[in-house]
């Protein structure tokens, strides 16, 4: 298959589903959307949470938010099934779940005065739902912390140039906030010295890596060998607590509009080189198996367990919460909601298909990788999740750039490096927009204390204390480094291949729950019927069987595995995937009688 | 009201001078090493001033330049 086929077929889905599915029927035919309405960021601003953002700068902080390290090392795991079903359902996820719970929950939050998608479920769904709703929300939050934040880790203490640009970024982000806002000067001078001191900092972190101590994998933490990665955890939640409480316009939008930028340009740069390739064929098979080994090498069925596989880049509960969360109280306009939600959404799965999917079919077995990068005989999967992302990238890139008179080699250094530099960007970005919508999330959980005892909600809602709390609950979670192995040959690894599993599947369990919600909403209080609420409720019902089906699986197939290799990493996982099931079943159940309640008082 | 501020904002203008100096302080000794900080267990000062700067750089400006920018609050309809 042509690499420009691929591309074309790409192209014309995201603009189809975005002109006429995005604009037409869900902005102006389902919530028509006005830019007369006043948003809650003018409504209600306070100066430090509800605070109105030019529709870039937000596109910016909404993009970086919920593009983390999801849409990439789903979908290069994924790439087992060959590259036709993981770009299947990036593309089917991302128009027909993702972009629309995006928008959808934005769009809610936006009417009912700038609160979560969690708190409109109490006006759909009744008190206990929100409530329900609102301690999985929480629970899910704190395993995205503790996923990240383990992640994080372990990428700082094994690539110390990572860690340095990622600090050097903080300050050059303030100082853009600080240009931007307080001295008021232009968005194009702020945008290009920014760009400046971001590349400044990239050539820096590139020759002087950040050392915290030892860090050798091999040993264990007995012997000293995660020394740097506890004290990147401890110094990760410190970050944390801190960027979480500062002011939305001090940080977190201008670091999120750099963020943004550097997206734009490493997703740029892999389009055009995808498309200057374009006669190329794809090297990877667009099919290999129905099931192939991939999770803990069990036999993988892509239905039901492909939303435990590939989470942001498709859909994701996560990007939920961040656009009923922080988004959609910096919003100016209803009308931006369309580009920032349903735009920001296709444009992930852009980057899963044009920086991810494709780049790692080229590079399947290229010549110029095998013996050196892949070993002799393999392919592309031998390689880690992450790898395979980099050595795609680096490759498709450096082939362009080959064939003006920069060497292979040369490029390829070049291009993979900088790959793995702009994923480490977005990792702190989901650390602290994680802890603050946790944040908002515990201060609604406890709203009724108000009414008994004013002194104690005070005190416990804190914006200090309330992060202090996920915080901690994330760090007991993400700072354990557990044998894996046999205590003879033992595998010392990292918190997160514990939590990541029970992540997974609560934070897809999360985007049914919200696109359910949201398909409430447009049914009871936007009034929708027929086939375009259908539109909505069918993907709905059918991502939550889906996700049901896939923990159901998860617990058949995949906890025994992990029973006889390690009980306290099937325990650990299998009880939070177990607790994830319990509550999104009571919350179908809510949602089935709130639906046939609104059918009956509409007949 | 304004007097009320005051110890905030010096707080916070101390804590930016200081975490800039720290900042610059950890970058010039990357530049001199080849590397901030060691692979050692005991913490290097300069690794430690990276860590301390960084995170007076993130309060500092905060408290010093703490209200809402005047910008911000015309975009929101306030004067």
């Amino acid at each position: 298959m042509k690499v420009l086929l691929v591309f074309i077929v790409v192209l014309l889905v995201y603009a189809i589903a975005y002109l006429y599915y995005g604009k037409r029927i869900l902005s102006e035919k389902i919530v028509r959307a006005s830019a007369d309405r006043e948003t809650p960021a003018i409504a209600r601003f306070d100066g430090v949470d509800y605070v109105p953002a030019n529709r870039y700068v937000l596109f910016g902080h909404h993009f970086a938010s919920i593009a983390g390290a999801g849409p990439i090392v789903g979908p290069a795991i994924a790439m087992a099934y060959g590259w036709f079903l993981p770009l299947f359902w990036v593309l089917f996820g991302n128009v027909f779940m993702g972009a629309v719970h995006d928008y959808l929950s934005m769009m809610a939050s936006v009417r009912y005065g700038g609160i979560s998608i969690v708190s409109i479920s109490e006006n759909l769904m009744g008190r206990t739902a929100r409530y329900l709703f609102l301690i999985y929300v929480i629970f899910t939050l704190i395993l995205v912390y503790a996923a990240f934040a383990s992640i994080a880790a372990r990428l700082f203490a094994a690539n110390p140039s990572v860690a340095t640009i990622s600090i050097l970024f903080m300050p050059i982000a303030l100082l853009t906030g600080i240009l931007m806002y307080r001295l008021g000067l232009d968005l194009r001078v702020v945008t290009v010295i920014a760009a400046a001191l971001v590349v400044i900092a990239y050539i820096y972190s590139y020759n002087v890596g950040t050392f915290f101590g030892p860090f050798d994998p091999n040993k264990s933490p007995a012997e000293g060998g995660w020394v740097a990665y506890h004290r990147w955890v401890l110094i990760l939640g410190l970050y944390s607590i801190l960027a979480a409480s500062l002011p939305v316009w001090y940080l977190l939008q201008p670091r999120d509009y750099i963020n943004a930028y550097l997206l734009w340009f490493s997703l740029g740069l892999a389009t055009v080189s995808v498309l200057l390739l374009g006669l190329r064929d794809l090297q990877a098979p667009a099919y290999t198996s129905f099931s192939p080994k991939i999770i803990a090498g069990v036999e993988t069925p892509f239905w039901p367990a492909i939303p435990l596989i590939i989470a942001c880049g498709s859909l994701s509960g996560f990007h939920s919460l961040v656009a009923s969360g922080t988004t959609s109280k910096q919003l100016a306009s209803e009308l931006d909601a369309l580009m920032v939600g349903y735009g920001g959404m296709l444009t992930e799965g852009a980057l899963s298909s044009f920086a991810v999917i494709i780049p790692i079919s080229l590079a399947w077995q290229a010549p110029e990788l095998v013996g050196n990068v892949i070993p002799e005989g393999e392919t592309i999967l031998k390689l880690s999740p992450v790898q395979r992302y980099v050595v795609g990238y680096g490759y498709t890139v450096a082939s362009v750039f080959d064939n003006v008179g920069v060497s292979f080699e040369t490029g390829y250094k070049f291009f993979s490096i900088m790959a793995a530099l702009v994923l480490s960007m977005y990792i702190l970005t989901t650390l602290d927009t994680s802890t603050r919508l946790a944040r908002f999330a515990w201060q609604e959980l406890f709203d009724w204390m108000r009414r008994y005892n004013e002194a104690a909600y005070t005190v416990l809602t804190n914006k200090w204390i309330a992060s202090l709390i996920i915080v901690l609950a994330g760090t007991f979670l993400a700072y354990p480094v557990l044998n894996f192995g046999t205590p003879e040959e033992p595998s010392w690894q990292a918190a997160y291949l514990i939590v990541w599993p029970a992540f997974a599947g609560a934070n897809q369990m999360l985007a049914a729950i919200a696109l359910m919600t949201s398909s409430l909403w447009v049914y009871m209080i936007l009034r929708i019927r027929g086939a375009l609420s259908a539109l909505i409720m069918v993907p709905a019902v059918f991502l939550w069987f889906t996700v049901t089906s896939a923990l159901v699986w998860w617990l058949w197939k995949v906890f025994p595995v992990y029973q006889a290799k390690s009980a306290l990493q099937a325990y650990g996982a299998g009880s939070m995937v177990f607790f994830t099931l319990v509550l999104s079943l009571l919350l179908m159940a809510l949602f089935v009688v709130a639906l046939l309640r609104a059918r009956a008082a509409s007949s | 009201m304004a007097s009320a501020q005051e110890p905030k904002r010096m707080v916070g203008m101390a804590l930016t001078v200081i975490g800039i100096l720290l900042l610059l302080y950890a970058i010039a000794s990357g530049l001199m090493n080849g590397q901030i900080g060691t692979k050692s267990t005991a913490i290097a000062p300069d690794v430690a001033a990276f860590i301390v700067g960084w995170f007076a750089i993130l309060i500092g400006p905060a408290l010093w330049l703490g209200e809402v920018p005047a910008a911000i609050r015309r975009r929101a309809g306030r004067s």
